[in-house]
């Protein structure tokens, strides 16, 4: 199954979350398991102030290992990156980023969009 | 303008039709929330599974506005909508804004067209009350689709700014029963005015619906040549 490595940026413990793609939605918000969605299903807290509806970038992440493992990014998630603090080239967004295998990813301090 | 808390009180309702209203809400102690039109708050709604339950909401009104006002649909099986719909005048609500890039952040020297479905029309009636208020010389078009004349939020509103030498309005109806989000006609039109018709491409767009068509008309205007940048989008 696959794993996602959370890192906080603030300074709270990593964390890891293990999961099955068969059992999506795991919440309310995202797409159907994207990372939002699994992490908010295992109740790690990601902000995601539109609700997961790709319309902030509250759900900002930095990927650092298994960039390949994610679904590729579409119009949507680019131009909302654009206007994203703070933004690297392994920033996604976790309501629209799919695991296929595993990650790791930190949450910035700085996930709110201003 | 970096997003911050409030709480906020339901200081008035105003029912459009059976299953959209309108919730005004006033920002606790007096509390003015800056933002820029066209933005959303996020709601932090006291249901769900593992509450709060999150959920984004456009601003109607003007940042000059007394209160806040937001659109809601009622969705059948969504329960933060649900929850809204059960809120009395003097209900308290939390909320975290103002959010989003979906505005007018420099009027364009270019036409302004604005396409709106149901409640998407909140935004885009917050950005047209800023852009005519603040003069200019190019077009501003504003496509309102909704199923029937009476599920056309702002009506009256919007069509007075026909006045405006500058502005135009036309609403689109899907008809009676249409679903959410699916409006044939709104997406026929926008394709035949400002695709097929001609092959000026310096229109400006901004388009906010629920659900697909969205995507499906921002990638059409962008294939057919609209700049990236030129074709804004709020799909909820």
């Amino acid at each position: 199954m696959p794993k996602i490595h959370v890192i906080h940026e603030s300074g709270e413990p990593d964390q890891t979350v293990e999961f099955s793609a068969a059992d999506a939605p795991f919440s309310h918000d995202g797409e159907p398991g994207s990372i939002l969605d699994v992490l908010l299903g295992h109740k790690v807290h990601l902000e995601h102030a539109c609700g997961g509806k790709c319309a902030c970038t509250t759900c900002h992440v930095i990927v650092k290992e298994g960039e390949g493992n994610l679904s590729e990014m579409q119009d949507n998630e680019m131009d909302r990156l654009d206007t994203a603090p703070g933004l690297t080239m392994h920033s996604r967004l976790g309501c629209q980023a799919v695991p296929k295998g595993d990650v790791t990813i930190v949450i910035p301090k700085f996930n709110v969009n201003s | 303008m970096p997003p911050e808390r409030y709480g906020a009180v339901v200081e008035r309702i105003r029912a459009w039709t059976p299953s959209t209203r309108s919730l005004f809400l006033r920002p606790d102690a007096g509390a003015r929330m800056p933002f820029h039109a066209g933005q959303f708050i996020s709601l932090a709604l006291p249901v769900g599974e593992s509450p709060p339950l999150v959920r984004p909401y456009s601003l109607a009104s003007d940042p000059e506005d007394a209160l806040l006002e937001i659109c809601v649909d009622l969705v059948p099986a969504g329960i933060g909508s649900r929850y809204l719909f059960s809120l009395a005048v003097g209900a308290t609500l939390d909320l975290k804004g103002p959010f989003g890039s979906f505005m007018v952040d420099a009027p364009p020297a270019a036409a302004m067209v604005f396409v709106a479905d149901g409640t998407g029309i909140a935004p885009v009636r917050a950005m047209v009350r800023r852009v005519l208020a603040h003069g200019g010389e190019h077009r501003v078009q504003v496509l309102h689709g909704a199923p029937t004349e009476a599920d056309l939020l702002f009506h009256d509103e919007l069509a007075a700014f026909g006045s405006h030498p500058r502005f135009s309005w036309e609403p689109v109806l899907a008809g009676a029963g249409a679903a959410t989000g699916e409006n044939p006609k709104l997406e026929a039109l926008v394709l035949d005015r400002y695709v097929r018709a001609d092959a000026d491409r310096t229109r400006h767009f901004w388009i906010c619906a629920v659900g697909d068509l969205v995507r499906r008309l921002r990638e059409a205007l962008r294939a057919a040549g609209y700049e990236r940048r030129a074709v804004r989008y709020e799909q909820w």
